[in-house]
């Protein structure tokens, strides 16, 4: 009986979650924004790795030793990263904030009223998109990046290489993706992104506003380590290490880089968990207030 | 059925519905009728589970909203037409609610027949007139054929064509034993339209009754008599204990039945040339009623 229940439950449960999953796939992908804002995002990101990596390249020969000190071989081709998210960020948020602007929310929670569903639907089709759209698109600025360094005089690293040989060659040291660890970098670049934008996604069902979901977006990223910054280090680093920017930055590297603005910052694959933990806080406050807030 | 009991909402300092209970059958079509702020919209949203009572409940077909297996397959609204993301074409608005509660795709065609979108179904939303966004709406709500529909203001922005068609669907619905619940701010559009009335002020329940009753209970019944002895009349039914007022050609009793009219101008010899029964409009009775109980009036008598 109880099982028997149970069951029935557990499929009605998980047939409420997957038609409101299609519905939400057949929403994002009917509007033009969504490809506007995922091709924009591919589009500035590459356009970056390939700018970034050809400058860096061209001024390595005259630069200082700790400069070369500074230099990351796998996080450099992914610097488009940094401007993707700011599009991808953008498209989180109106994927929500649009149904609150124009009032379809309410037409979307008649027909869902289980509003946890809901919630879970729409990041999990966002989660999905942007995932293999991020996926793509770092791989891509990975290898245009670094197609772009070894055109500008750089060459690849050489396993046996010392840090201290690298550095002192007169040539800009290139990573590949069978350099060991570089794959995995990439690939948490792309995961990066596509968590960077559920995070956006849970800002914007707190707030139900684009405008204000997006300024609060962009002060966590840019304007609040900026500003942290001109504090003492002893206070500013152990701050900007755990923000979302300097995870990123963190994601994007084969070993725990050191910066000059947040130190030392997290181990890789620590700074993704606890990208992943904020995500899921921010996601389970949405959450809580959409359940019992008014439409 | 909508049952509604003890319905309580307060929006801060404001009473948006105050202790409101009323039912809604099926089978008429039953009227929601307010000034514009007395609480129509607000019990709307929350009938369908969109805002929280603060006291009281609502049941659909004895179930709460959010108790629904498949919502849009029990109850179908129309809220606010000019509620779509306009970069979306009327079908796959359609289609995505349709999917949402494993409805089967082939309604959003039917449904945009139905209302007469299909040659714009691919077309942008934004693009759509008012009256293009009712009939989406309308075309929204009828998506899973539901037993119990909400319209709220259906016919805002539509033609006289319009609302001749939206009059004629409400009827048919209600003839096929759906459970129909339409708001206006408009009596002489309900008068057409609905069999039943409820009937708000500041969102207190004022009436809750038929059209008919609502009518009869809230006026006197006034007789327009007219013949060539005018004055003679008059004073026969004064002394039989009628009140009238005379007019330049004819009278108008109240306090007596037609058929007591009729009776005495017979005793007194004298010929009719008219005998009618005055009926009040929706329109007047509902002014009277709900004097002084909308949020934004105009300093106009009413």
């Amino acid at each position: 009986m109880t099982t028997n229940l149970l069951d029935n439950l557990a499929a009605s449960k998980g047939s409420h979650f997957t038609n409101a999953v299609r519905s939400e796939w057949t929403k994002i992908r009917t509007i033009r924004s969504t490809w506007i804002c995922l091709g924009l995002a591919v589009f500035v990101g590459i356009g970056l790795s390939i700018l970034v990596p050809s400058l860096v390249a061209h001024n390595w020969a005259t630069r200082g030793i700790s400069d070369k000190a500074n230099y990351d071989p796998t996080s450099l081709p992914l610097v488009g990263v940094g401007l993707a998210q700011l599009v991808m960020g953008v498209f989180g948020a109106l994927v929500i904030t649009s149904e609150y602007s124009s009032g379809s929310i309410r037409t979307t929670f008649a027909a869902v009223p289980r509003r946890g569903i809901l919630l879970s639907a729409k990041a999990t089709v966002l989660g999905i998109l942007t995932f293999f759209v991020a996926e793509l698109f770092t791989f891509a600025a990975f290898l245009i990046g670094s197609s772009v360094l070894l055109a500008s005089g750089g060459r690849t690293i050489n396993p046996t290489d010392t840090l201290a040989q690298q550095l002192t060659s007169s040539h800009i040291p290139v990573a590949t993706l069978g350099t060991s660890g570089v794959a995995f970098a990439v690939f948490r670049s792309g995961l990066y992104l596509a968590l960077i934008t559920l995070f956006v996604l849970g800002l914007g069902f707190i707030i139900r506003n684009t405008a204000g979901t997006i300024a609060t977006f962009v002060a966590i990223i840019l304007i609040i380590p900026a500003i942290l910054g001109v504090l003492p280090h002893s206070i500013s680093r152990p701050i900007v290490e755990h923000m979302p920017s300097a995870l990123g930055s963190s994601m994007a590297s084969t070993h725990q880089r050191t910066t000059d603005y947040a130190g030392t910052l997290i181990n890789p694959w620590g700074a993704t968990a606890l990208l992943a933990i904020y995500v899921i806080i921010i996601l389970l406050i949405a959450w809580a207030l959409v359940k019992r807030r008014d439409a | 059925m909508i049952s509604v009991s003890g319905l309580t909402k307060t929006y801060g300092e404001t009473v948006a519905v105050d202790d409101l209970s009323f039912t809604v059958p099926p089978g008429v079509v039953t009227g929601f009728l307010g000034p514009n702020g007395s609480g129509k919209s607000t019990t709307m949203r929350m009938i369908l589970g969109l805002d929280r009572p603060d006291q009281g409940s609502i049941t659909v077909d004895g179930k709460a909203y959010r108790d629904l297996q498949w919502p849009l397959r029990e109850v179908g609204a129309l809220l606010d037409a000019k509620a779509l993301h306009p970069g979306r074409s009327a079908r796959s608005h359609l289609r995505s609610l349709a999917e949402s509660n494993s409805i089967d795709a082939k309604r959003v065609s039917e449904v945009l027949e139905l209302v007469g979108l299909e040659s714009v179904a691919k077309r942008k939303v934004g693009k759509f007139s008012l009256g293009m966004g009712q009939r989406l709406g309308i075309a929204a709500a009828l998506l899973g054929d539901p037993q119990i529909l909400l319209f709220d203001e259906p016919v805002n922005g539509l033609d006289p064509e319009g609302i001749l068609w939206v009059r004629t669907l409400l009827h048919d619905l209600a003839r096929q034993g759906k459970t129909v619940f339409v708001s206006s701010h408009l009596m002489s559009e309900m008068a057409l339209t609905a069999s039943n009335l409820v009937v708000i002020g500041r969102g207190k329940l004022l009436a809750e009754t038929t059209v008919e009753n609502f009518i009869a209970s809230r006026t006197t019944p006034t007789i327009k008599v007219a013949c060539r002895d005018l004055a003679g009349l008059n004073t026969a039914l004064l002394a039989a204990g009628a009140e009238t007022t005379q007019e330049s050609d004819h009278l108008l009793v109240t306090q007596m039945s037609q058929e007591e009219v009729g009776l005495i101008a017979l005793e007194n010899q004298l010929a009719l040339t008219e005998l009618t029964l005055q009926s009040a409009s929706l329109e007047e009775v509902f002014m009277e009623l709900t004097a002084g109980e909308g949020d934004y009036e105009t300093g106009v008598t009413q």
